[in-house]
């Protein structure tokens, strides 16, 4: 499974991550982080300017 | 700060031990995870699968599929909850057996995060495609804020 956290400018989607996984665990799925990156300022500045009209944005595959 | 995460994946169910736990939302993903497997794959859920020799053994579900009729079994520990899967590939059914394996992981993985995003207040869309290897399928859970 990958998550893909966009249109967060600070630290809140640390916060969402948590907060999912915490929910997951009480459904039923233990998640093993095997990967992560941090987007850079460029991807996060042109999801922005997406988010302004189209929301933060939590995607899971 | 936006994040990509890449994560192994475990079900574990609340243990059937107790009283009412089999009504527990962790049971009732568990028991749409199966239909949803059996539908996508052209099959059926029983309560019990067969060995190579026809030995019949009880399981919590069991998803018996035209690819695999001795069928993949599902118990549950009643000590941890951990889901554990039942089957006899002998006779070169490893590779079915994965599939179904892997397509009730997804099931029941897309399931509990669009359950989650709702409850976090997200608006919640699934999109279903067929993988790129043709033997699957990928699950996009999207939620918006």
């Amino acid at each position: 499974m990958t998550a893909d956290f966009a249109g967060f400018p600070g630290e809140e989607c640390r916060e969402e991550e948590e907060k999912l996984r915490q929910l997951l665990i009480g459904l039923g799925v233990v998640l093993e982080q095997t990967a992560f990156r941090p987007k850079d300022p460029a991807e996060i500045a042109a999801e922005l300017g997406v988010d302004e009209e189209q929301g933060k944005d939590v995607r899971h595959r | 700060m936006s994040l990509l995460s890449a994560y192994s994946t475990q079900i574990r169910v609340a243990p059937p031990s107790g009283p009412g736990r089999r009504s527990h939302p962790t049971w009732e993903l568990l028991r749409q995870a199966v239909e949803a497997t059996a539908e996508e794959l052209g099959g059926e859920v029983q309560d019990s699968i067969v060995d190579y020799y026809g030995n019949r053994v009880a399981c919590d579900f069991a998803l018996v599929t035209p690819g695999f009729p001795r069928g993949l079994g599902v118990k549950v520990s009643p000590a941890t909850g951990e889901v554990r899967f039942l089957y006899d590939p002998y006779g070169g059914y490893e590779q079915q057996v994965g599939r179904i394996r892997d397509a009730l992981t997804q099931n029941y993985t897309a399931l509990a995060v669009a359950r989650a995003l709702a409850i976090m207040n997200y608006a919640v869309e699934v999109e279903e495609a067929k993988a790129a290897d043709e033997q699957g399928k990928r699950v996009v859970v999207r939620g918006v804020l």
